[in-house]
């Protein structure tokens, strides 16, 4: 529990022939991570990449476009649909695999081709459609804004010597822009309309209609680009229309076809995708392996419990003709697996979010584990917010938890935390702040007054010390298995013997008056003491550590910050509600709908710095004696199945 | 209770005074966490595996914070409990 799981590293020689049983077994359960074997050392030749990963890669490329298209293209779903979806899992029915890799291999050719067809088939439809309807809506909008000039289509294009342009300018530009053609020879202003900006039409020759219109340009002119067409804009626009309102109809009719496809066809796709994931991953695998003529060779790391399964499968599947050898293996190239009971585990994903402990290292999660909710609860500190807490983190935890192992985790957290968020709610007389003055009542400590917050900070300081101690101890147990021994004394030790100094001394502060006390002198030189230790560790910058230890035990203090800021803000809202109950009719109305989000608020916020802060804690404060967090998660040759099952073969 | 002016004047200040010893100091914090956070965040973005480190990073200059929140409360409840405000 406190050490990550053991592995023993071993070295195999098998027949090629029997090369594939074996990784189809394999891959079946998390029982190896594949290293990459030396060829150089060993002699061995590459394997060069085989037509199963080919085809695997390929073709899973193909499915996830498909996949893809299908999602683009869903239908809209209802927020209850959308909810019920995210909340409660639908057990998919399970696809049998398919006996060999020709299996597989038919099924790609009877199933995914044909669909992949279609789809090809249903996307260049599709993009043709979208295409024109905004080329056909560009025209359409074009036509509108040039209704107003009145002008027959086929006076705008069509003449050798002269060009006729339209274009838009803001209305203060105007006059420049009329000034302009005007002065420029055989250019005629025909019309200009609009009043939140000038549209105009004006005819220029055709020779010099570059150079006028990059002169006007500059002074803000933008052309139209007119389609061409011929007749009256009346009469176009609504042929325009009927031309959209077809194609619209077309375009609807392929997304139908989409969505139906997608509808019959989605699930098996995504067991076949799972399927080709599965072989490409095995195939794939051989990139890592060596051979010879007949044999193929590779190195793997397996967990100690897993050893025996591992080596039956190997005796199994070679009719014993295999060759494994352990062998040795550094700290440093060892994959890491946390391995803790059930309760502890929900917190790894806690660890691993800061990074894996080393292979020989302590594993905190069973530390974090039973301080963090502590911590989470200190820091929220509301038997109202708490209830709700519990409430929400086990009914997740039974929905969404059951979809997915990390939401399982997290919402387990969620829900230990609410235990302890309630617990000191109660202590500290707080449900939902001051609501009713109800938890007042049962109060134990009241944090807002003198002697009630000097007791909170004393504990919490003391519950820091105590955290960091447990930090200090392990950092000492990590120095001395590194065999850094000074570092042991002088680095870590040293924050002990302060600490036994600091109390002898305030053990005479308290006992005696006068300072002339044995406890006072022992406590003064092991203060003395400590100071010379860090001397010795850093130099005069490693006094300065004692600044830093005094920062890490006062960090501990925004744990009462928080709990104080929960009740504050829940205080104020309350006090606020109340005073908007005041107002005539409809007051008790708001107020109570103020209650509900501002309570809601104040939970949200909470709950997020309840999370972090912690966490914090525990990865500034607390890791900073012991942990590096330098490990390689372990990687095994493995994917779960969701939505297919392995067939068994005799 | 505290019925002199004199007192009530002093009281009042000692408020003040620990609401700016939180105030500057959540404020200096908050501008050194939030160029820590910027930079934090681009971080993550390239290597999401480091978000635990980069917390550490974010989280340091928050300490300052809690000095002044102590200091506030020190302030609050020794100084002015002393005087009698509570």
């Amino acid at each position: 529990m406190l050490k990550p799981a053991r592995f023993k590293k071993f070295s195999v020689v098998l027949l090629q022939e029997d090369l594939q049983r074996v990784l189809d077994e394999l891959h079946e359960d998390e029982l190896l991570e594949i290293r990459k074997v030396d060829l150089e050392e060993k002699e061995l030749e590459a394997f060069e990449i085989s037509e199963r990963e080919k085809f695997a890669s390929f073709h899973l490329t193909k499915t996830k476009r498909i996949l893809n298209f299908f999602k683009a293209h869903n239908q809209s779903k209802s927020i209850k649909t959308m909810l019920c979806d995210f909340l409660f899992e639908r057990k998919p029915k399970r696809e049998k695999e398919p006996k060999d890799f020709s299996g597989l291999e038919r099924k790609v050719l009877s199933f995914l081709l044909p669909l992949s067809e279609k789809v090809e088939g249903i996307d260049r439809k599709l993009k043709s459609l979208n295409e024109r309807i905004a080329l056909l809506s560009e025209e359409k909008s074009v036509l509108e804004t040039i209704k107003g000039l009145g002008i027959e289509m086929d006076l705008l294009h069509g003449f050798q010597r002269i060009e006729v342009v339209i274009g838009r300018i803001p209305v203060e530009l105007e006059p420049a822009l009329r000034e302009r053609i005007t002065k420029t020879k055989n250019a005629r202003l025909i019309r200009v309309i609009g009043e939140k900006e000038k549209i105009v039409l004006f005819s220029v020759e055709t020779e010099k209609a570059e150079a006028v219109l990059r002169e006007l340009r500059k002074i803000g002119f933008d052309r139209i680009a007119v389609p061409e067409y011929t007749g009256k804009i009346e009469n176009l626009i609504p042929k325009i229309e009927s031309s959209l309102a077809r194609l619209k109809q077309q375009q609807k009719n392929e997304l139908k076809k989409a969505r139906e496809l997608a509808r019959k066809n989605k699930a098996r796709l995504l067991a076949l995708q799972e399927l080709l994931e599965i072989e490409k991953s095995k195939s794939h695998a051989l990139s890592f392996f060596g051979k010879t003529e007949k044999t193929a060779s590779f190195e793997a790391f397996v967990p100690l419990d897993k050893v025996s399964k591992f080596r039956q499968i190997l005796a199994k599947k070679t009719n014993e003709r295999f060759y494994a050898e352990e062998v040795p293996f550094t700290e440093k190239e060892a994959p890491i697996k946390l391995k803790n009971p059930p309760f502890v585990r929900d917190y790894e994903y806690l660890l691993k979010m800061y990074g894996l402990p080393e292979y020989n290292a302590i594993d905190p999660t069973l530390f974090i584990a039973l301080l963090f909710p502590v911590f989470f609860g200190l820091a929220f500190s509301d038997l109202g917010y708490g209830l709700i807490l519990i409430a929400l983190g086990l009914f997740l935890r039974f929905t969404l938890g059951k979809k997915e192992e990390g939401w399982a985790h997290l919402t387990n957290i969620l829900w230990h935390g609410g235990i302890f968020t309630a617990i000191f709610g109660f202590i500290f007389g707080s449900f939902f702040g001051d609501l009713g003055n109800f938890a007042k009542k049962f109060a134990i400590v009241n944090t807002l007054s003198a002697n009630g917050a000097k007791l909170f900070l004393a504990v919490i300081v003391f519950v820091g010390v105590m955290h960091l101690n447990l930090g200090i101890i392990m950092g000492i147990r990590e120095a001395l298995r590194k065999k850094e021994y000074k570092k042991a004394l002088t680095e870590k030790f040293s924050w002990i013997i302060l600490q036994v100094g600091v109390i002898l001394i305030s053990t005479a502060m308290v006992l005696h008056t006068n300072t002339e006390s044995v406890f006072f002198y022992w406590g003064v030189f092991l203060v003395g003491l400590t100071l010379l230790l860090l001397f010795w560790n850093g130099g005069p910058l490693g006094l300065m550590k004692v600044t830093g230890y005094l920062g890490n035990v006062l960090s501990y203090l925004r744990l009462v910050a928080l709990g104080l800021a929960t009740f504050a803000i829940a205080m104020s809202i309350n006090k606020l509600a109340m005073l908007i109950a005041g107002i005539p009719f409809v007051g008790w109305i708001i107020a109570i709908l103020f209650l509900v989000f501002g309570h809601f608020a104040n939970f949200l916020f909470n709950l997020l710095s309840s999370f972090i802060h912690p966490f914090r804690l525990h990865c500034v404060e607390f890791f900073s004696y012991f942990y590096e967090g330098t490990g390689n998660e372990f990687s095994p040759f493995h994917i779960k199945r969701k939505l297919t099952e392995k067939r068994e073969v005799k | 209770m505290v019925a002199d002016p004199a007192m009530v004047t002093g009281l009042g200040l000692i408020m003040v005074g620990a609401g700016l010893a939180i105030g500057i100091a959540a404020a200096g914090s908050g501008m050194g966490q939030g160029m820590a956070a910027a930079a934090a965040a681009g971080g993550v973005a390239e290597k999401d595996y480091s978000f635990g480190k980069m917390l550490t990073m974010v989280a340091l200059p928050e300490t300052q914070a809690i000095y002044g929140f102590v200091i506030a409360i020190l302030i609050i409840f020794v100084v002015a409990a002393g005087l009698g405000a509570f």
